[in-house]
This record gives C-alpha cells, structure tokens and sequence, in this order.
C-alpha cells in the first residue's frame, strides 16, 4: 500500500533531521501554533534598532529548532530585505567557545558561501571602502585586512586562509600573505566575526544577518568562565549591529521566567528583547497542529484528518507516555501509526485500528 | 591590613586581615570526612581564588576552614587519580584517620558482615562511614559525611546511614554554601555571593561535562529518542541543582545583608 492510496502525497508526520533541515532550500511547513508563528514573524519584519536578542524557550520537541529551519526560506521576509541566515548549536567541546562559534558558522555558510557574499560586497563597495567600514566597525586593521583577503581568488590564499580561521598559521606564512596577526585568543575571534558581520551587512541593499543559537542549554555544562565569555560575546555582538537579530533556542521542560533567568544568567537575559514560549499544546492544539499538517500532504485537501478520524487523534494523544503533547511527540506516534497503516493496507485509520496498534 | 582576595574569574573578593592572612580558626572546626570523588572535584574543578601571592582551590579553602579526614582506601583512590596527573595538592599523610575504637576490618565486618578486599567496590564508601562512626565513638561532634557519589548513596549507604544519625550529609555543592557562610562569619575573608555561584557553576561543569560530551559523541549511533530522553535527563539534573543551589547562595546572602551579622 502506498501513501497514495491514503490520499497523501507523503508522510505528513516524518521527523526532520535537524541538519539535514536546515541545509535545504526547500521550504519547510509550519502547522498550528498560529501565536508562536505570528509572533515570530512580526519579530522579523519589525526588527530594528539596536537590541536584536530572542529567546525562544519550551520543552523538548516543541517546534524551537523547527522555526529556524522554517524562518531560514520564508520569501515574505525577503521582499525589502536580504536575509543571511545562520544556524549553529551551543558549542559543547572544551576550551574556546566564542571561536567554537565562529567556526561553526562559517561551517554552517560554508566557506564557498562566505568568499561569494564577501567578493560580492567587494564588488559592490570596492576593496578600499569595505576596508573602511569593517576597519571602523571593529576597531582592527589586521582583522579587516583578513576579511578582505578572504574574498581574493587565489589557490594558496584560499587554503593559507581555511587555516588562517580553522588551525594555524605561522608568522613566516603571515609575512608572505601580508597580515599582520593571526587568530589567537577569544577576542580576537570575537573581533573576527563581528567584522563579518559588520562585512555582511555593508552593501547597499538592505541586509540583515540572523543568527540562529540553538541548544543553549549547553551553557550549563560551561565553566563560569566560559560562561561569561560566552554570554558577554553575545551581548557584545548585539549591542553592536543594528541589523543582527540573534535568536537563542533553550529547552527547558519545567520552570518560568525566573528560572530561566537564573540559567542564563543576566547578562543576556537584560538583553533579551522578546521571549517566546513554546509550550505543551492541548489537544485542541493539538488536532489543529494534525490538521494543518495532513491538508498540506493531502492530494485532495478537502477530507479533514483523514487518513485518520478526530477519535484516532485522539487515543494517539492519549497514548503518550507523558501525556504531554509536542509537535515531536504527535510526529512520532502518527508517523509509527501511518507506516503499521501501510503495513496492514488499513483504508482509514479509526480509534479501533490505533486501540489495536498500541496493543500490539 | 586591607588586601584583597581574587578569584581568576574576574570578580573581587574583598578581606580584611590582621597581621598575617590566614582562614585557620579553631573554634567549632567542623569534620569533613570526604570521599575521593568529592576530593577530586574540589580540587580540579575550574575555581580558584588568589589570596595574596597564592591561588586556591576550593579544597583548600575548605582545608582551612574544617579539618578534612578520609580512610586509607579514600587516601589510595585519591593517589592513584593524582599519580594520573602528577599533582600533590595537600599534604595528605595527617588527613588519613587512624582507627582507634575498632579496627578498620572489624568496622566492615559489623557494618557489611564481611571484611573487605583491597581494591573493592564500595570499599572507599564504607570505610569512610566507619570513619565517621570511629570519631564519634571517640567523642568528636561536628562531623560531615562529604560525598558525591550518588551511587553509593543510593547503593551500599542507602540503609546505613540512616542507622546512624551522628553526621551530616553533604556534596560538594554543599560545601561551597558552608565556606560562603563560613567566610563571612569569619570576617577575615569573604568570598563574594558571586563567587560562590561561580564555585557551583565550576563545579557542574566538571562534574557532568564528561556524561555530557559522551552523549554528544554518540549521537549518531543512537535513536533521536534515546538521546533526547538521555539529554533531557541529565539537562534537568544540572539546572535542578544549579537553580537549587543559586536559590541557596541568595537567602544567604539576603539574610547576611539584611542582618549585617
């Protein structure tokens, strides 16, 4: 049996992998949780100003990580401005985590991308005045320098540079490349990417960086120093560029705001612009999130839930261990429930059919 | 003298101290008999504060605040963990408790019914509470049972310390609420309420990094509910503790700044 035959053009309910999420071009549905939608979408199209800094916050499987992936291919964001959007988590490995971050995002962009948008900005502006305006931005001749050299298409100033961001350099190859300082300590990384961003947002069309910091929960594993350096680069970088928004994802199943406040600790929370819940949904909620999901796949988007009827829903909600229901919960018992469907060539999935699955 | 305590950190510790700086205060000097886990994570979690010319572990502030006590098999657990990273942190020959009511095998044999091997499982746990037992038969008050070990709370001293109501529990997390307190009350030395967070947030991080890491490093090989259940877990774990202890370190704090003790 195939999902044809269930009036669906694919598993509504199959889970996204969150890397393999956020690479793709393709848009990705959102379904139900209409407030946390909109809410999102007012904080991008009003974003301005300084002070850009959201944190989204809820249990496990909420639909955190799943707004990213959402917002990073939404063309209504992009009608009067450009959007360069980033995806990293919270850094978990010892030792330097602003330059974890830095790494990551580029990692995230690709270094192909990022000589494209700087070349283009060269372009655009001219070697000397992107100079400039990173140069003023950051405070660092040596830092702007490298930036711009990032953007030469040279063969062994390409790999001299992957080295220059990711491993080291020697002062010998630094003298031949004409640079004046490598990347060594968390400052220096921090300076970097804010010329980046400084150099990302400098062409004359209007364009904003978002930056996406999921699993910020990871800050619990930090030591308080690399907490704070962590948290005041953050801050650093917010209270700097008018056109960054930093969105934070931190999962927390049991608590209030101040809780949270205490975990990630003040300094960004005095930051923090707007927070979002996402909460456990009811299975009003719920059976909207089902619907929305099931129309968009359905071949004939006028049949409801079907394959499944509201009762079906129903003892699936009820079914799940916690007896909280999330957007990865419901995903994964309908998901289970569609394939036994298949397996068995059910025509509609009822209260019984499900009452039966769960048994088996 | 006015001077200053810093911790590396970045915040300031202010002290007022006569004549020589010191934290030894003899009157009602607390016990402290540790395990090696807790030993360990005083000593190697990312905390120090620099008195004067020196840097200070959270162990050895302790040292100077309670007189620390093991057993002999704490003692070994501890060298082998230190002959693994070549360092000495105290002087360690006077800490190890000589036995005097009963000898250390009697004590295992009326506590577990068995004398215990050396190296053995609970071994270190075991003879610390005998330990802890010794010294009140000997007519010491004031003693803690300091350990992290959640297993063998749960294991082999789920039931035995219970049956003996003569020390309190605590964790290493505990023992930074004590040198808060105990660092006021001193009025030589004060670690600062912020300080004392940092000391709890060094301390989590050293000690549930690792678990941590290793969940991350098998990410791949494991079901996305599996390590989401895992994650979930041990996150709650830390930010339980983290909220618990913050919370501690600010009635605290409220109430030596209301008081002005």
């Amino acid at each position: 049996m195939t999902f044809e035959e269930l009036n669906l053009t694919q598993n509504p309910f199959e889970l996204i992998n969150p890397s393999l999420g956020f690479q793709s071009e393709v848009p990705v549905f959102w379904a139900g949780m209409k407030n946390q939608k909109r809410e999102l979408e007012n904080t991008f199209l009003n974003a301005a100003g300084h002070r850009n800094l959201i944190l989204n916050w809820g249990p496990f499987g909420a639909g955190k990580t799943h707004a990213a992936f959402y917002f990073k291919n939404q063309p209504i964001l992009e009608q009067q401005v450009e959007l360069i959007t980033l995806y990293v988590r919270t850094p978990l490995e010892n030792g330097d985590a602003i330059q974890q971050l830095l790494e990551n995002i580029i990692d995230d962009l690709s270094f192909t991308k990022l000589k494209e948008i700087i070349q283009a900005r060269i372009a655009e502006l001219g070697e000397s005045q992107l100079f400039n305006l990173i140069s003023a931005s950051i405070k660092s001749e040596a830092y702007a320098l490298a930036i711009i050299k990032l953007g030469y298409s040279e063969l062994k100033l390409d790999d001299f540079m992957y080295r220059y961001i990711y491993a080291n350099v020697s002062r010998t190859e630094l003298k031949k490349f004409q640079l004046p300082r490598a990347l060594k300590t968390e400052a220096d990384y921090l300076k970097f990417l804010a010329g980046l961003i400084a150099c990302f947002t400098a062409g004359k069309t209007l364009t904003k960086v978002v930056l996406w910091i999921d699993e910020l929960e990871n800050l619990l594993y930090y030591t308080s120093r690399q907490f704070k350096r962590l948290t005041q680069g953050i801050k650093t970088l917010v209270d700097s560029y008018d056109n960054l928004l930093i969105f934070l994802n931190y999962t927390l199943s049991d608590g209030d705001e101040e809780r949270l406040r205490i975990l990630i600790g003040d300094v960004l929370w005095d930051r923090i612009t707007h927070k979002l819940g996402f909460s456990f949904l009811s299975v009003e909620k719920g059976l909207e999130y089902c619907e929305d999901l099931i129309t968009h796949y359905q071949i004939d988007k006028s049949m409801g839930y079907f394959p499944f009827d509201e009762a079906a829903l129903k003892t699936l909600f009820n079914s799940l261990e916690t007896r909280c229901l999330t957007p990865y919960e419901i995903n994964k018992k309908c998901s289970g429930m569609l394939c036994y469907s298949l397996e068995n060539h059910f025509k509609k999935i009822t209260q019984k059919k499900v009452v039966k699955w769960l048994n088996v | 003298m006015v001077g200053s305590l810093s911790v590396k950190s970045g915040f300031e510790i202010e002290f007022i101290a006569l004549s020589v700086p010191t934290l030894r205060d003899n009157s009602m000097k607390l016990t402290c008999i540790i395990d090696a886990c807790s030993y360990i994570y005083l000593d190697e979690c990312d905390f120090r504060a620099t008195i004067g010319e020196n840097d200070y572990s959270l162990l050895n502030l302790l040292d100077h605040v309670v007189t620390i006590k093991y057993s002999h098999e704490v003692s070994r657990e501890i060298s082998r963990h230190l002959s693994s990273t070549s360092v000495e942190v105290l002087a360690r020959s006077n800490k190890i408790h000589a036995f005097r009511k009963l000898t250390e095998a009697e004590y295992e044999q009326k506590l577990v019914a068995k004398v215990l091997s050396y190296p053995s499982h609970n071994k270190g746990e075991l003879d610390n509470l005998a330990v802890v037992i010794d010294l009140f038969l000997m007519g010491k008050t004031g003693l803690v049972f300091l350990t992290d070990d959640d297993n063998a709370l749960r294991g082999c001293l789920r039931e035995l310390l219970p049956a003996f109501p003569i020390c309190q529990v605590w964790s290493s997390l505990d023992a930074v609420l004590f040198l808060y307190l105990n660092l006021y009350q001193h009025k030589k030395f004060q670690l600062s309420c912020e300080a004392a967070k940092e000391a709890i947030v060094d301390l989590l991080a050293y000690k549930f990094k690792q678990a941590r890491k290793e969940f991350e490093d098998s990410r791949i090989s494991m079901s996305p509910d599996e390590y989401a259940l895992k994650v979930q877990k041990l996150n709650k774990d830390v930010d339980d503790q983290k909220f618990e202890y913050f919370r501690h370190l600010d009635k605290i704090s409220h109430l030596l700044g209301v008081n002005q003790l």
